[in-house]
This record gives structure tokens, sequence and C-alpha cells, in this order.
């Protein structure tokens, strides 16, 4: 009796296992005669991103007797929702990708490397197509480029001050402290040099080395990998000392800075006039959009600080061609209609960010162009390197470990360095 | 006639075999799986590539493995026992204002925060310790706490999430206990009170006792959910501060499903999960039959 | 004196049960206070009447999907109820009054399976839905809803049917599943309201499961749906509060209606178990 159980058992656990070890690649549904389905999906790319892309595409769709079906995934579910989609074939005919999530989809033959869809117009037109160039392909198409985050300071505090706007570390270090204050009287601190948020609960754990991480260990000199990508870089001697420098920066921001997301905290706190500094994602029309948020905030910006070198970090997400498209062609059109000059320039008016081709004329406000003329070397995007996302989700871990004084630096960065050089070290030796 | 017996014979089959197909398939199989693929690499994309006990040796090796853990048995040591104390103070205070307006209110809203969904709860909760509420604000201040860094601190995260836990499911223990604590006889406290011995005296040696049997019984029920927190950390924390509120269900959650994709690892860390739920699950029944063979 | 001892004494206690109260509706409050309140700051906390709007739930209607999240929740949970009540009851009705070989084996068997939470299992889980091709489908949803705790509860409940109510049907020309039908289900028919209840609130609460079984927004259920109420980079708190007012108020206006019902159902497995 009992054998006959245990047999009955393991047949139903093997052809379960079976079925769930093979997957299945879900045969695509025949698209309803006629028209066809271009499956997009987006990252949240302004506040309402599936109505502002579809407004603009009914010309387009007609052209073309397709309809395109956007879905905005949201930040804090960005990578399961890929991953699971993909794993089970529901993924999108055009996805969305940033540089720390790429490679393992280049890797699994999920994403189509689009050189042979380059002509030579599209190089003499599209201005950062290099910049969605990695791993020897053109596997990203970028999308969303030079809205970099830039270090945003009150003129009236700084004035107060008598300061001029910063531009080293030491003029930074200086102002914080200066602004630090008890501004009326009640014994409690009400104004801070620098307004800090890195809580990550709602959106992705990364979004604090881009806010704030990225461009201290640049403008130190240092960087996440080292050039081989064999083994990562940040806990060097710069990148300690970068990551010492912003920890003594506690004291001189917001002391509850773990309950704000970054934006959050540049909101409240820099927008009320409550700190000299504040970091946020620039856009180009944010001289019209903080007239009308902070009507009282007389603000100004930096593109970025310099202690050994320039740099602040400025996203290169892409569109990717899947290789589930059902039709390449279609995809690739529609990739570069709307990274072109025609839909862009309609987008840009409407939610503003960087030309991405030639022929598109700078819209934004003349207030933010030089991030695009003379600071255009200041910013740029991450390496693409193998285990990007963990190995960036465990350095934001740490970093908020060592914000809080729960690790010292050295201690966390010794942490996010095992582990990332293991993770590494695995890596390529299954490459071997 | 013949055919007869052969329908009733299998008759009891077809009404037990639809619930069994779905356990069978869905838990036994996931059982299998589990522990089947932690022997092997596996992203979910490409198929799975056999390497022993490597995952289990990761394991050992894994400082955030441990610390995942470490959460796993802090927020066991946090809710169980709170939540066991204040279950039965609050069902024994329950039950002596019950005849009262504010009692019978009371005894209705305490289950209202057990209803809710986890999301919803963490959700809330995250903006309320968040939002700079100023009644929130007042109350924590008398305490000498800022809300805000409740959550934000990697030090008293993970105890914040336990005190959210033990608020959602007061109301199910306080249910519990009260059914219990009804079931005792009126006339043991009678006697209690004929020979002289006080309330506290009664609660010790007459409620206490007689409430064995409910309090065995919760105790397992609390150590089981107090392990199943994943949803309410979900949507509270996310697993931050730097993963101090990232339990052994969240993290392997996230090996699978976040970072690209370790879902051998992610189960052979479940697998250890549940090694520890079924040691539990195993104590339970033995407790349980000792207790019933005594009644 | 006494007297007066007897007031201070109420006194306390009321400050006490007030205190309970507070303690256990006041996230509610807020959560209800906020979804009236016309603001995109999530730091604002000015609550004068002429602010009050139900504009937030207008704005959350026009969240694309919202009615279909709706449905999605009110079809899983519903079909959900079905099948548990159906297959629990049959096969408790087998356990408890029906004399098969390996009954007991069996049903031991089955009860085991609740040792395992479905948090440990949630990987396979995902691995099995995706090798049948049931990801984004309600099949996935629905059909792992049944435990062997509905049957447990079943099997309980019918063992208490007198054994002559039964004998007395099949004389009158019964079969076994007319039997159940017409003699056992209504004599249990509040055990199987409590199981309803339990499976109900716990199918229309799941958060974990539809998280990693639909990745599809069409798909996605009201626990889900409040993450999605947010700008680019913030959540849109009155409209998440919205959202959750939503998802919250089914259950809580039944249990409005039926209190004890619902702590009946809602605690069968610590009273029975």
């Amino acid at each position: 009796m009992k054998k006959k159980w245990l047999s009955a058992l393991l047949v139903t656990a093997m052809v379960t296992g079976l079925a769930a070890g093979c997957g299945n690649n879900g045969e695509e549904e025949p698209s309803e005669e006629g028209g066809k389905t271009l499956e997009v999906w987006l990252a949240p790319l302004d506040d309402d991103t599936e109505k502002n892309w579809g407004d603009l595409l009914g010309d387009w769709e007609k052209e073309h007797d397709c309809t395109v079906d956007i879905t905005v995934i949201p930040w804090d579910k960005y990578q399961e929702t890929y991953s699971t989609a993909m794993s089970s074939g529901e993924g999108p005919d055009v996805g969305y990708m940033y540089n720390e999530m790429i490679l393992p989809y280049i890797e699994s033959g999920a994403i189509v490397d689009m050189t042979d869809y380059i002509t030579e117009e599209d190089e003499a037109e599209y201005k950062y197509l290099q910049n969605g160039y990695m791993m020897d392909g053109q596997y990203g198409w970028p999308l969303v480029t030079g809205v970099p985050f830039v270090l945003y300071y009150n003129v009236d505090i700084l004035n107060e001050l008598g300061e001029q706007p910063p531009e080293t570390w030491d003029d930074f270090v200086r102002i914080c402290e200066k602004a630090t204050q008890d501004t009326d009287g009640d014994g409690e601190i009400d104004q801070y040099g620098y307004a800090v948020g890195m809580n990550t609960t709602d959106i992705g754990p990364t979004q604090i080395l881009n806010a704030y991480y990225y461009s201290v260990l640049w403008q130190n000199g240092s960087n996440i990998y080292n050039d081989d990508m064999k083994s990562v870089r940040f806990a060097d001697e710069a990148g300690t000392e970068a990551m010492t420098w912003m920890k003594d920066l506690t004291q001189y921001m917001n002391p509850d800075f773990m309950s704000y997301s970054w934006s959050d905290a540049f909101s409240t706190i820099f927008g009320e006039g409550k700190a000299a500094f504040g970091v946020n994602r620039s856009a180009q029309t944010d001289e019209t959009t903080y007239a009308e948020s902070y009507p009282d905030l007389n603000w100004d910006y930096v593109t970025s600080l310099k202690n050994v070198d320039y740099g602040t970090f400025g996203a290169t997400d892409s569109l990717t061609l899947m290789s589930d498209a059902d039709d390449p062609d279609l995809a690739m059109e529609f990739i570069k209609y709307v990274t072109g000059a025609e839909f862009m320039e309609q987008y840009h008016a409407k939610c503003p960010g960087a030309a991405l081709t030639n022929s598109e004329p700078y819209v934004g406000d003349p207030k933010m162009e030089r991030i695009y003329t003379e600071d255009t070397d200041k910013w740029h995007g991450i390496q693409v390197g193998p285990c990007g996302d963990e190995i960036l989700t465990q350095l934001a871990a740490d970093l908020q470990g060592i914000m809080t004084g729960e690790l010292t630096v050295e201690e966390g960065l010794a942490e996010a360095e095992e582990y990332s050089n293991q993770l590494l070290d695995e890596y390529w030796a299954d490459k071997e | 006639m013949k055919k007869k017996t052969g329908i009733k014979k299998i008759e009891p089959y077809l009404y037990i075999t639809p619930i069994t197909l779905i356990l069978v398939l869905f838990v036994i199989g996931s059982v299998l799986i589990s522990l089947t693929l932690a022997f092997t690499k596996y992203n979910i994309i490409t198929p799975p590539v056999f390497r022993g006990i490597d995952n289990y040796t990761r394991i050992l090796g894994d400082a955030k493995f441990l610390k995942a853990l470490g959460n796993t048995l802090k927020l066991l040591v946090y809710i169980v026992p709170l939540q066991m104390v204040s279950g039965i103070l609050m069902s024994v205070f329950l039950l002596a204002t019950r005849k009262r307006l504010l009692g019978k209110i009371a005894n209705c809203v305490i289950f209202i925060p057990f209803l809710c969904s986890n999301a919803v709860v963490g959700v809330v909760w995250r903006q309320l310790l968040n939002g700079k509420i100023p009644p929130v604000e007042w109350f924590f201040g008398l305490f000498g706490i800022e809300p805000s860094m409740l959550l934000g601190d990697s030090k008293t995260a993970l105890i914040t999430v336990a005190m959210v836990a033990i608020w959602k499911w007061m109301g199910y223990y306080s249910v519990i206990y009260l059914s219990g604590l009804m079931s005792i006889p009126t006339t043991c406290y009678e006697a209690a009170r004929v020979d002289g011995a006080g309330k506290i005296r009664c609660f010790f040696s007459i409620t206490l006792p007689m409430l064995k049997p409910t309090i065995i019984l919760t105790l397992f029920l609390c150590v089981t959910t107090s392990l199943r927190n994943f949803e309410l950390i979900f949507n509270l924390t996310g697993g931050g501060p730097n993963n101090a509120t990232t339990d052994l269900v969240m993290y392997a959650y996230t090996l699978c499903f976040r970072t690209s994709a370790s879902a051998g690892y992610a189960m052979a860390v479940s697998n250890v999960l549940f090694v520890v739920v079924l040691i539990i699950g195993l104590m339970q029944q033995r407790l349980l039959r000792r207790d019933a063979s005594e009644l | 004196m006494q007297l007066a001892k007897r007031f201070v004494k109420a006194g306390v206690s009321d400050i006490v049960l007030i205190a309970i109260i507070i303690m256990s509706i006041f996230p509610f409050i807020y959560m209800f206070m906020m979804s009236f309140k016309s603001t995109i700051n999530a730091f604002d906390f000015d609550f004068s009447l002429d602010k009050l709007t139900l504009e937030q739930y207008v704005k959350v209607f026009q969240v694309d999907n919202f009615e279909r999240y709706i449905f999605n929740s009110v079809f899983v949970a519903v079909a959900g109820v079905i099948l548990t009540l159906a297959v629990c009851s049959l096969a408790g009705f087998a356990f408890a009054k029906m004399d098969f070989k390996g009954n007991n084996k069996w049903f031991i068997f089955l009860v085991l399976t609740l040792i395992v939470p479905s948090e440990v299992i949630i990987v396979p889980l995902f691995l099995i839905a995706r090798g049948l091709g049931w990801l984004n489908m309600y099949r996935a949803l629905i059909l792992p809803l049944p435990t062997a705790f509905g049957v447990f509860i079943m099997r309980q409940a019918i063992l208490d049917v007198p054994s002559d109510l039964i004998d007395a049907a099949k004389i009158d020309g019964c079969g076994n599943f007319k039997t159940f039908i017409r003699v056992v289900l209504p004599v249990v028919r509040s055990s199987l309201l409590a199981l309803a209840i339990f499976t109900f609130v716990g199918a229309w609460n799941n958060f974990l499961w539809p998280l990693v079984a639909c990745s599809k927004e069409e798909m996605k259920t009201l626990p889900l749906a409040l993450s999605l109420m947010k700008t680019q980079y913030n959540t849109d708190v009155g409209l998440t509060m919205a959202c959750a007012v939503i998802n919250f108020l089914p259950p809580f206006l039944f249990y409005i209606f039926m209190q004890s019902k619902f702590k009946e159902g809602m605690t069968m497995g610590g009273v029975k178990g």
C-alpha cells in the first residue's frame, strides 16, 4: 500500500516538475485579423506616461495599421515584472531597460542586437546611440538621457551667508555647515545644509545611488567596477574617501533623512526653503514648474561639484527590441519613431527631456540649457557590468547602513565589496 | 447488483479526488520541485544546471542569508511573547467590560485590523508613521520618539514591523482567548471567591491553568504566523533599510524575482525555512496529542 | 468611599477602553480622511470641511483598468469561495460518513499539507503555474485557494450530523450524493458560511500570489493596484488611500452586518483546529 502511494506521488511530482522545468514559451494567440498589436512596456517617464504617449501615437498607429499597447511598470516592481514575464514568454515586443538590469537579458538572448537596423542617417541623427552600445552590440536604443541629477541651491540662503555658488567639495561643506542653524531661535535646528532622502520602500533601492552616491564617487575619481569588470572598485582608497565624506555630511542633513524618498526630501525640505542644497533630477522646464510648485523659492543649480573630477548621474535608459517580438521590423520602426524628432518634439513639449536627435531643437527653459551645452561632459550613465543589479542593490543597502550609523564606512564598503567580488568570481568562473 | 457495488466502491474516491488533485499538484508538487531544484543553478529563463549541494554550502557563507535568518528569528522573539501576553490581558479586560457600551464597541472594533489586507495595513501605517501627522507626532513625542524614523532607522525598523503585526493580529487572538475564557465555568471562580481569593490570585490559579489548551494552541499559531510576515514587510519597508527587515521569505523572493533570478538558490533558502516550520509543526502535533490524551 | 472607588475604577477602565478603540481604528480614520482630501502633498494634514471632496474617488476610477481590478478581486474571491466550499464539503462528507479503504490515512495525508506555509513554496508554485501555462489566468489565482483546512472543518461539521438523518434519507431512496445535497449541506450551513467567510477574506486580501502569478495589468487585483497609485517618483497619497478604502470596504461592511459569524469564520483555525 505504502509503495503504491509513494510511486503515485513520485509520478505526479515528476510530471509537474517536468512541466515546470521546461516552462512553456506561451504560444502567441493569433492576433486579431488585420491590425497588429505592438506591446510596449515603459517605466513611469512622467506622471501619466500611458496617456501622454498614447495621445501622440494615433497617427503612427493608423499609418502602420496596428495598435500600440503601452504598459507602464511601476518602479518598485520593475525587475520582478520583467523577470516573471520574460521567463514565461509573456514579455513585450519593445521593452524599456536601464543599464543595471540589462546584462542578464542580453546574455539569455531575450534582447536583440539592433546593429543591423541602423542606417547611416540614423547614425547621424541619433546623438546618443553609443550609450546603448554594450557587450559588442546595439542592445539599447537610448530613450531617456540627459536629465541628470544636479545640485540645486537656495540663492537666498547663500546670499544671507555671504557665499557664492559652490564649486568644490570644500565650498560645499563650508556652506552646509554655516547653513545648518536655528533660524527662529527656539533652540531647534530648522534649516539644514543638505536636504536628503534615502528611503527606498516605494522606489527601487538603487535610486539613492543615482541621486546621491554616484556623483560623490565619480567626483572623487573612483567608479563601480574596475575596467576589466572582474572586480569592483568602489571600495578603493578614493571610494572610501568619497563615502567618508558623504557620511560626514549627515550632520548637515535633515535628521529624518531615512524617512523621505529623495524626491520627497527635495520637495518638502529644499522646496520649502528649509535647506541650502537639494538634489533632484533636472528637467528642462524646472524654471516653469518650480515657479508653480515653490513660488517663494529663489533657486539655482550647479551641475556638478568638483573634487578630483566632475561627475553626476544622468540615466541612459533604453528601449530594447525583444527577441519575442512578433514583427521585429514594425517594432524597430516604432523605436525609431518614438525616439525621433517628430514624436519627441511633441512629447518634450509636455514632459521635457533632452533632445535625442540632432534635428530636435532645445525646447526647455533657458536657465537649464547649460546642462546640455557647457556642462555636457559633467554627467554620464553608469558602467554596464555583470551582476549589476545584485551589486548595486547590495551597495545601496550598505549605503543606508553606513548613513544611519549601523555600519562604519569601512565595514559597509567591505561588506559590499566582498559580496560583489564573490558574485563576479562566480560569474566569470561560469563563463570559462 | 454487482455493478452498483462497483460504483459504490469508487464513489468516495470521486468525492475526495478534486481536493487531492489540487493539494498534490500545488502543495506536494511545489515541495518536491523545491527540494529538487535547490540542487541546481536556475535563473528561471534558461534550463536549470545541476550543481549538487552548492546552494546549501553557499548558504553557510552568505551574510545576507544569516541576516535574513536572524531577522526571521528576531521577529519571532519580538512578536510571540508580546502577542500572547497582550492577547490574554486584552481578552480578560474585554470580558470584564463586555456589558458596557464602550466595552461592546471595543470588542467590535478590535477585530477590524485583522479584516484588512496586509497591503492596506502596510501602506496606511507607512504613511501614518512617515507622514508628519500632528496627532501621531504628538503621541510618539510623549515617548521621545520621532515616528518618521521608526521605519527609516535600521535599528528600529524590525521592531516597528513586529508592532504593526501585533496590532493587526490583536483582535484575532483576543477572540480566541475570549472563547477560551467563556468556557471556564463560573462556578470555579465562585468557589475561589468563597475561599477568599483575590482577583489577581484567581487569574493565576484559575484562569491561566484553565486556559492552558488555548494558550498552547495560540502559541503555535503565533509562532507560525510570525514567520509569515512577507506581505506586511513588502508593503511597509520593502525589506529595507539596509535589509534590516528582510526575512527569509523576502530574501527568497528577492533572489528569485528581483535580482537576476537565482531561483535555485532561492529554493534552497526556502527549504531552510521549511525545515524550521516543519520542526515547529511536529512539536505542535506532539504537544497537542499529549494534551488531548490528558483530557 | 466604596462608591467613589468604583467610579474611579470605572473611569480608568473607560480610559483604557477608549485607548483600545482609538488604537484599533485610528489608522482607518486617517485612511478615510486622506481619501476625501484633495491634495498631492503627503505631508499636509489640514482638514477643513470645505476641503473635503470626492475627487480622489473620481480619479481612482479613471485609472486605467480600475474597474477591471475590482472585477478581478470579486471574481477571484467569489469563485474561490464556491470552489472551496464544493471540494472541501465533498471531501469532508466522504471522510466523515463514508466507509472506504484508507479513509483515515488519506485524510491525515491531506491535513499534513497544512504544515507547508504558502510563502515557502511561492517560487515552485510560480514554476508550476508557468509550466501549465496558467500565468496571468484566473485559474492560477483561484485553483490554489482550497486547502486541507477546509476539508478538516467540513469533516468536523459533518461528523456531528446525526447518522439517523442520513440513514433516513437513504431509506427514502436517496443516493449518497442526493443525501449530501439535500440532508447534509443544510445541516452544516453554519460551518459552510464560516468557511466561506474565511476563504473570502483570505482570497480578497491575497497579495503575494497574485503579485507573482500576474504580470499583466489587466489581471491585477485590488491589493496590487495600491502600489500603482503613484506619480513618477511619488506615491499619490490621496489616490492610494481612496484605493485602500475600496479595498478595505467589502470585508469591513460584511463584518459590520455579521460580526459574530465573521469572528467565528476568521478564527476557525484557532478555536477548532
